[in-house]
């Protein structure tokens, strides 16, 4: 299964080697070479990858005895995932706190802490204290806590 | 003035408590940013320099010295403990230091890489005392054909980490130089792999790659296992945090050959940290005794990679200071800041402001030891952190990471990278790739095409200048060695065994 | 800078931890703005940046504005900047954005839709000569060797600089047409960063070098790098080097820096910065960072600005195209 997405990206890859604009200016080795060698390797090594695989000398994914995933594995990827996505299309209108708070939730949602006041308090914490340690401590901006609160100052 | 009697003044002048508080401020926060993944001293530094319109030059300088110092020392821990390195230079210490943390050493692990990193940086700052003008001469017969070749070498050392199958490791590799040639060629100006977006035009961002990969990858594979909830029994660590007898005699090599490989390289133009690490693991992997534990938590693993990449942050002031040459984003921005006091490093600053640089040089060794002082007494502290509850220790890191990404570019597009990495650390993860050769790849990928086309733009296009430079030649000759040594001597062996 | 090649940090004058060591300057009179929204499209501890800073140092210090916010976009010779300013500060007459001739090339090699033509000028505030340098332990020592090489095969005449399409390539360009030669053979070896392109001049890899002068300073004074040429239209005070013209080279460039506000602000709000600036430029903080950092000053407000750059992307158009880069 890898091996098919991996091939995909090499075709990607082949695409936008093609797309390099070649410059007519003196170079030895241009910008195009490099590449494209590297694109090249890398689609060799995939498509040996993709035979082996299919070919079962290779097993497409190995899992330690005692390391397999528990049952619902894609229930908590999935609240992985979406965290990760709520955070990054939120963080800019709903400032990080709030964005932040959503985002720790879905994570521990995603380390099977139940969704309830608890856990949405202790990511609230988790979010306004990290905020706190870089843009009060360090100076990093994060932009406002809450929309229109908290922009730093000089 | 003699060298030791300038240095001697430079003492006097750092230990007076107005300065020395400097100091200790500089290491605290350096130790700070160097734990938190995403942000570096680079940033650190360059958010303080609107202080250098306020401060006196001496406590500014001290200040930096200690962020400086202090971020590598703060690097190793969430290595270590969480697998999570926050930048590249300390992923060496990430593939056997968390090995180590998963078998309940992990307190063993934190006190090699921190008396490692005293030691190789008090060696590195004696040999930025004493020995700078020789080292920097040295550096400077490295031309763009000798990285190549050194490039050639690291491709060399990669091997060692390449992990259980081949093929995969080398597929990683392959994925991380192509990702490396991402954004505008250097050499001629044009956009490669830039999708059309502005964003990508610089190429992607090393810490965001690091943090995403290890750190997002990590999290979001122990989340799919599911188990990490219920590990009571698992990487539990032992509270021990002293090295016993056998650790002490199976470090204090590593971390003196660390040193001695990370200070040259670090002092080279175009050297870095990173390269250093990798070379310093290759080399330990090579020389230790218990082999087999290379990949299961071998403390030669941890050593000499926290040494490597200490020494090499002593050599990487050593251009500065004496060529007034910064050869890492955190040296640039030091250079900045000894501008705006209307400084410039070089030759000419020993002679003219030699009382500024002595203290600064004074404080890196105080700032060692307080460094020391520091972080040992930490590494139990740490330690605790793993007994924090899986589900706010994994969400805590995840907010540290986006913190860090978001606070360093503020651009949606920088924290979906940052996701993407994470996804395809988990893939990796989930398929039994290695994740060091990808990084490695990133770093050197550039190096080796750029300093290639450099080499031979100089010597229009003639290929022959790899071994008819001299040092070079010596170097691809190390790295031929080092392929086809192992080889012939597994088959001398055979054939001895045959004839028998 | 590899490692640290895109950042986008805005951070307050003083971070809260360090706060309590920042003295704050005092104001005499109301300021002409209670807060500057300063923009600086490239990474924090830049050269932008360093002109921003000492804006704010000299503007502050005169009591012509009470706060700065900062923000610094870093990128693509500033072209992930430009655009953000442009869509964020479109009619605020209170932002301010640092740029230069830097960002006029960048526009153009990397085909940006927004580009310089899109924020109003204010005024130019600083500019830099090139200079031209070969290491002193190499074997061409004078202009006369390298305008002799150069003419017999510019591909073997290696010269270090930055990254390609900036400005140092643009002037080893100009210079190589100027010689009759095609700025298409230059034999340029891009180095990212002044560090690495100093070690490499300096330890004879190539035969010479070219950027701005302060880059190259440290090393002509120490005897390690010899100046043949700079590329200003007079010599730099206090430095003994011909310029390109003297040596009967027609060829002049210099590195710029200015300040800009955003798109759309009206006839009032461009003067009320016009005033601004010219008051800060005419302030003793100013002076004491041109001195401090030997900046040469090359003030020019207004419509003349306005000119000056319409003339300088029309001016790196045509030497882009000569280098094959637009």
């Amino acid at each position: 299964m890898l091996a098919g997405l991996l091939l995909a990206l090499v075709g990607v890859a082949a695409w936008q080697v093609t797309v390099i604009p070649v410059s007519p200016m003196y170079a030895e080795v241009g910008a195009t070479l490099v590449p494209a060698v590297v694109t090249g390797l890398l689609g060799l090594l995939c498509l040996i990858y993709a035979v082996l695989a299919a070919l079962k000398r290779v097993p497409d994914a190995t899992v330690e005895p005692g390391q397999e995933p528990l049952p619902g594995s894609m229930k908590r990827l999935a609240f992985f995932a979406g965290a990760c996505l709520v955070f990054t299309g939120l963080v800019a209108h709903l400032g990080f706190w709030l964005a932040g708070t959503l985002g720790a939730a879905g994570v521990a949602r995603a380390f099977d802490a139940p969704l309830g006041l608890r856990t949405l308090a202790g990511s609230a914490a988790i979010a306004l204290a990290f905020w706190a340690l870089f843009a009060l401590l360090l100076g990093i901006d994060l932009g406002p806590v809450v929309p229109g609160l908290g922009a730093t100052s000089s | 003035m003699d060298a030791f009697d300038a240095l001697m003044q430079g003492f006097a002048t750092a230990l007076q408590p107005s300065v020395l508080i400097y100091g200790f401020l500089g290491c605290l926060v350096g130790t700070m940013v160097g734990v938190l993944p995403g942000i570096g001293p680079a940033l650190t530094i360059a958010l303080l320099l609107p202080l250098t319109f306020k401060a006196p030059a001496v406590g500014m300088f001290v200040l930096f010295a200690g962020i400086y110092y202090g971020a590598m020392y703060g690097g190793s821990t969430t290595s270590i403990l969480l697998n999570t390195p926050g930048e590249s230079a300390t992923v060496m210490t990430a593939v056997e230091g968390n090995q180590m943390a998963r078998r309940g050493r992990g307190g063993a692990a934190l006190a090699t890489a921190a008396i490692g990193s005293f030691i190789a940086g008090t060696i590195g700052t004696v040999a930025l005392t004493f020995f700078s003008p020789w080292v920097v001469e040295a550096a400077l017969k490295f031309g763009p054909a000798e990285y190549f070749s050194l490039m050639v070498l690291a491709l060399v050392a990669v091997t060692a980490v390449l992990g259980s199958s081949v093929l995969r490791g080398l597929i990683s590799l392959c994925a991380g130089l192509l990702f490396g040639l991402a954004g505008i060629d250097l050499q001629t100006g044009q956009p490669r792999f830039t999708f059309g977006q502005a964003e990508m035009l610089d190429g992607i961002e090393m810490t965001i790659a690091v943090v995403g990969l290890f750190a997002v990858g990590e999290a979001m594979f122990l989340a799919w296992q599911g188990r990490e909830t219920r590990r009571h029994e698992l990487h539990r660590l032992s509270g021990k945090v002293s090295l016993t007898k056998d650790d002490w005699k199976r470090s204090w090599k590593p971390w003196l050959r660390g040193a001695f490989i990370g200070f040259p390289i670090g002092s080279m133009p175009a050297g870095g940290a990173e390269l250093p690490t990798l070379l310093s693991y290759y080399t330990e992997k090579r020389l230790s005794k218990h082999k087999e534990e290379f990949g299961k938590g071998a403390i030669e693993g941890v050593a000499g990679p926290e040494a490597a990449n200490n020494a090499a942050a002593a050599g990487v002031l050593m251009p500065l200071l004496t060529l007034g040459i910064p050869t890492s984003a955190t040296a640039a921005v030091i250079l900045t800041a000894f501008e705006s006091y209307g400084l410039r490093p070089g030759p000419t600053l020993f002679t003219e402001q030699g009382g500024l640089v002595w203290t600064l040089i004074a404080s890196l060794y105080i700032g060692n030891v307080i460094l020391l002082i520091l972080n040992l007494p930490l590494v139990g502290l740490w330690v605790r952190l793993l007994r924090i509850p899986a589900p706010w220790l994994y969400a805590g890191i995840i907010v540290i990471s986006a913190a860090g990404v978001y606070g360093a570019s503020k651009s949606a597009f920088d924290l979906l990278l940052l996701f993407g990495f994470g996804l395809l650390g988990f893939a990796f993860r989930r398929f039994d790739f290695p994740v060091a050769p990808l990084i490695i790849g990133l770093i050197l990928g550039p190096m080796a095409e750029q300093s290639l086309r450099q080499a031979l733009t100089i010597s229009m296009g003639n290929y022959s200048t790899f071994v008819t430079r001299p040092l070079s030649a010596a170097i691809l000759c190390i790295a031929v060695a080092l392929l086809v040594l192992p080889a012939l001597l597994r088959w001398r062996d055979r054939r001895r065994r045959l004839i028998k | 800078m590899q490692k640290h090649r895109r950042s986008f940090v805005k951070a307050a004058a003083a971070s809260g931890l360090l706060a309590g060591l920042s003295p704050r300057a005092f104001a005499q009179g109301a300021p002409m703005f209670d807060t500057i929204n300063m923009f600086v499209p490239a990474a924090a501890g830049g050269g932008w940046d360093g002109t921003a800073r000492a804006i704010e140092a000299a503007a502050k210090g005169a009591g012509l504005v009470g706060t700065f916010q900062f923000e610094n976009v870093g990128g693509a010779g500033g072209m992930v900047g430009l655009p953000r300013f442009v869509n964020q500060r479109k009619g605020q007459g209170n932002a301010l954005m640092v740029g230069g001739s830097v960002m006029v090339g960048a526009a153009i090699t990397n085909k940006s839709p927004v580009t310089m033509r899109d924020v109003t000028p204010i005024a130019r505030l600083t500019e830099e000569a090139g200079v031209i340098v070969v290491p002193t332990s190499g074997k061409v020592q004078s202009w006369q060797d390298l305008a002799a090489a150069i003419k017999s095969n510019p591909k073997a005449v290696s010269v270090a600089g930055g990254s390609a399409g900036g400005t140092d390539h643009q002037l080893l360009g100009l210079i190589i047409k100027a010689l009759g030669g095609n700025p298409k053979d230059a034999a340029y070896v891009a180095f990212a960063g002044g560090g690495p392109a100093n070690a490499a001049i300096i330890g004879g890899q190539v035969v010479a070098g070219i950027s701005g002068y302060s880059e190259f300073q440290e090393q002509i004074t120490a005897g390690r790098m010899k100046a043949l040429a700079v590329s200003g239209t007079k010599r730099i005070p206090g430095v003994n080097v011909p310029t390109l013209l003297e040596l009967g080279v027609n060829v002049t460039a210099a590195n710029w820096r200015g300040v800009f506000a955003a798109p759309g602000v009206n006839a009032d709000q461009r003067a009320k910065l016009e005033a601004l600036v010219t008051r800060m430029h005419a302030s003793a903080g100013w002076k004491d960072a041109l001195q401090k950092r030997k900046w040469t000053d090359v003030f020019l407000a207004g419509e003349g600005f306005a000119k000056e750059i319409a003339k300088s992307i029309a001016e790196t158009e045509a030497v882009l195209k000569d280098l094959g880069l637009a």
